[in-house]
């Protein structure tokens, strides 16, 4: 039986340890801080969602609802002896948590040393794949991905004590979900909600700028809820198809979640998709557009540009601070990746 | 990138939103903070690159040497240029939601420059970027945000930027509100200096600016695990407070009402509000509290309704909690005290008396017609310096300063924030021992000694 676990390519390992930042620049204090941070969702999070779907079903049938592996723990040579390269997913957390309204996945990828990290097999067709410790050892480096959005250091400690300040406040309280049930419905029936309501629906990135729900929302919908292991992996083997063509993918591929595939094509047709990834130097302004589609993207159907195509290109934007990237006038050709190099000095 | 404060916000970037921008946005998200709305260091980009902007700061760069001169020319070159169209649409349709908000409590609007480098736990700059005030119209807002982008060439946020090796600036995000009138204002620590075990709140009537200005404040500090055990000290001194103008458009210094002169500028009751709330905040930031703390420095106040704001949040700056137990020399004459102490240790040296501070811009009187520009040549091995209260542009002329005895001002004000940045030896709320004013008995160049240690500081003549 296939279950959702995909183990990593070598081209996706290269990407996730590409994004991994470099924690050997960080104070003492914000490392440790850091470390906390990327075991707040693998340990203390991964807890309170065992217990919560503790009783949905059989052990190892239950996971699927809300956790994953994404790699077999191991291999991480780069960053050491005995350092460990763990991957794990949590996806449609707002359909159990009301404090985390807005957020359908966070991905953590991590690097631990001297810990006992393992894929977790927990029946006998192999599924309720979900990486677990007998040690989480000492972080190297991490990242979390939080509604497909890489988040470096200081984003992760800001997340993290966001969903501190969530937990002890009215966050859930606040975004009545009864409310919201109502203005969707509203919606559905082609009513006309309150603009304060529509707006708080937007905020709550459950709706795109055009109103129309969003990746966010849908992973809301009980019915992917009961979705099985098996439909999470087709779901992704269908949405792979879109890295060589998007003319591979059917129109009638269910993608679960992510949507509509005939839409998907359309956002990649419409805005050159592929000529956009494939570009080997980008300009400033092409990184900015594929930054804009890129959480367009994510809103409208639940991945990432740089998931899909393995581009790292965001990472370069930070870099782009306006005294590192000459004046458009004087070289307005010049690629983006050659401007930091300049600014760099290299 | 706009970002409505009080807005649902997973997660929050310095490098778009600055340090003041970045915080304000997270705690808006649960506690109350005046309504508004971050513009993000993306426009400040587009901003820039659209008018060009690095070439002209850089060739102002090239001809001016004196931070000033690189002031007033940014300050022209910023405010030449224009925004994007499609930047002025959606600032202008920000303002109006605002402005709605804002109509029902006739409240003014504040602009306030967010650095991408402020406010962290190493560097807080301070007072050293702009703030505006008033009623905001569209073309007014856009002549604010331009000044607090220029004002990141600031003449002392260069002086800073230089003292700390931080390079120039590299993005400046704002922030606009509204603007909330307090019938108090405080600063609270979170975690009192050199004592987790208590909290430590200044207040003065009016907006906060009192008590990071340095005007009289009220200092009470509050035992965390009993929040009844309260230690008060009352300054029966209060005349003056920052209050805005409605008629102005500005902040300005008024009379206290003359029920808060001589009495606490806070309740039992607010005191527990303020405890409660600023713990709370605490301890979303201090990841495994209550073992581990992560103190911060909070600004805020009371409205005439009784509410309570929060306008400010960040990390303490430069705030040491292990100090070693220094014992205090001995004084054939102590001349002045106080427990309200930052960084501890010892010093002897000249004294320099600053007797006056101009409230509204950024002169300082000292005795003796001494210039304060040229201290530093003066006394090339160091001086204690004296002060009623500072105003963040003192920061740049005190480099071989050693020690700042402030007699009005506290640990929370722009005095007590220099001299932890700078590491130095600094005793606040200082009383003179026989009620004189200790600027009064002092005189220049004459050699005092300075003890502080974590209970007490004092200075005096050995």
């Amino acid at each position: 039986m296939a279950t959702s676990f995909h183990e990593l390519t070598k081209e996706e390992k290269a990407h996730v340890v590409g994004k991994m930042p470099d924690t050997t620049k960080l104070d003492k204090n914000t490392k440790a801080e850091l470390e906390k941070a990327i075991k707040y969702p693998l340990v203390d999070l991964d807890a309170k969602i065992r217990s919560l779907t503790i009783n949905m079903g059989d052990c190892g049938q239950n996971h699927y609802f809300a956790v994953r592996a994404l790699n077999t723990p191991g291999d991480a040579t780069e960053y050491g002896k005995k350092a460990q390269l763990v991957g794990q997913q949590y996806f449609g957390l707002n359909r159990f948590f009301p404090e985390f309204l807005d957020i359908a996945d966070i991905e953590v990828w991590a690097v631990f040393q001297n810990g006992n990290w393992d894929l977790h097999t927990w029946n006998q067709h192999g599924e309720h794949l979900v990486c677990n410790f007998s040690g989480t050892g000492k972080l190297v480096t991490g990242y979390l991905n939080v509604n497909g959005q890489y988040l470096g250091p200081e984003e992760t400690l800001s997340f993290v004590h966001g969903m501190r300040r969530r937990e002890n406040g009215n966050f859930g309280r606040v975004n009545d979900q009864r409310m919201l049930q109502y203005t969707l419905s509203q919606l559905e029936k082609g009513q006309q909600p309150l603009e304060r309501r529509l707006r708080r629906l937007q905020d709550l990135r459950m709706t795109d700028s055009t109103g129309k729900q969003s990746y966010i929302l849908r992973c809301k919908d009980p019915k992917y809820a009961k979705m099985e292991a098996l439909d999470r992996k087709k779901w992704e083997t269908k949405l792979r198809l879109l890295r060589k063509n998007p003319d591979d993918l059917a129109d009638n591929d269910d993608v679960g979640p992510h949507g509509d595939p005939k839409e998907i094509k359309k956002f990649y047709f419409d805005n050159k998709i592929m000529d956009l990834v494939n570009t080997k130097n980008p300009s400033y302004d092409k990184v900015e557009c594929y930054v804009k589609l890129d959480r367009e993207c994510f809103t409208r159907f639940g991945f990432t540009l740089s998931q899909m195509h393995l581009v790292n290109w965001p990472q370069l934007v930070s870099y782009a601070a306006i005294y590192e990237a000459p004046p458009a006038v004087e070289s307005p050709n010049k690629s983006l990746i050659g401007r930091v190099i300049q600014a760099l000095g290299a | 990138m706009i970002a409505r404060i009080g807005s649902p916000m997973p997660y929050v970037s310095r490098q778009l939103f600055g340090g003041k921008g970045k915080n304000l946005l997270e705690i808006g998200e649960e506690f109350s903070v005046p309504e508004g709305f971050v513009v993000s260091s993306e426009e400040y980009v587009k901003f820039f690159l659209t008018n060009n902007l690095r070439g002209v700061i850089q060739q102002i760069l090239r001809d001016h040497k004196a931070p000033e001169d690189i002031e007033s020319r940014a300050k022209e070159a910023f405010a030449q240029a224009r925004f994007p169209s499609n930047i002025e649409d959606v600032l202008f349709r920000e303002l109006e939601i605002l402005q709605e908000q804002a109509a029902k409590t006739n409240d003014p609007q504040a602009v306030r420059s967010s650095a991408i480098d402020e406010d962290g736990s190493i560097n807080s700059f301070a007072g050293q970027h702009d703030t505006f005030f008033g009623k905001l119209t569209e073309q007014t807002m856009l002549e604010y945000v331009k000044l607090c982008y220029a004002s990141a060439f600031n003449s002392v946020a260069l002086k800073y930027r230089e003292e700390h090796k931080l390079g120039i600036p590299t993005g400046m995000a704002v922030v606009i509100q509204n603007m909330k009138e307090f019938e108090t204002g405080f600063v609270v620590y979170t975690a009192a200096p050199f004592d987790y075990e208590n909290l430590i709140i200044e207040a003065a009537p009016g907006h906060c600016k009192s008590v990071v200005d340095g005007r009289p404040v009220d200092s009470f500090r509050v035992n965390i695990r009993d929040k009844n055990k309260i230690i008060s000290k009352i300054n029966k001194n209060k005349s003056m407070q920052w209050q805005y103008d409605h008629q102005e458009g500005k902040l300005k210094l008024v009379p206290t009402p003359s029920h808060f002169v001589d009495k606490p500028s806070l309740s039992p009751e607010q005191i527990a509000k303020i405890t409660e709330v600023v713990l709370d905040i605490e301890s979303c930031y201090a990841l495994g509290f209550p073992k581990d703390r992560k103190p911060q420095d909070l600004e805020g106040g009371f409205d005439y309704k009784g509410k309570l704001w929060i306008t400010q949040s960040r990390d303490i700056t430069g705030m040491s909690y292990k100090a070693p137990d220094i014992v205090l020399p001995k004084l054939t004459t102590i001349i002045g005290q106080s427990q309200n102490v930052g960084n501890t240790g010892v010093y002897d040296g000249p004294i320099v008396v600053i007797t006056d501070v101009d409230p509204n811009g950024t002169t300082f009187t000292l005795k003796d017609g001494q210039e304060i520009r040229s201290l530093d040549s003066k006394f090339t091995t160091g001086y204690v310096l004296v002060t009623p209260e500072t105003n963040p542009t003192l920061d740049s002329y005190i480099k071989n300063c050693k020690a700042i005895i402030a007699t009005e001002c506290g640990i929370m004000s722009h005095a007590g924030a220099t001299a932890r940045e700078r590491g130095l030896i600094f005793i606040g709320c200082v009383e003179s021992t026989d009620h004189k004013q200790l600027q009064d008995k002092l005189d220049h160049g004459d050699i005092v000694c300075v003890g502080a240690n974590k209970e007490k500081g004092v200075i005096g003549y050995r």
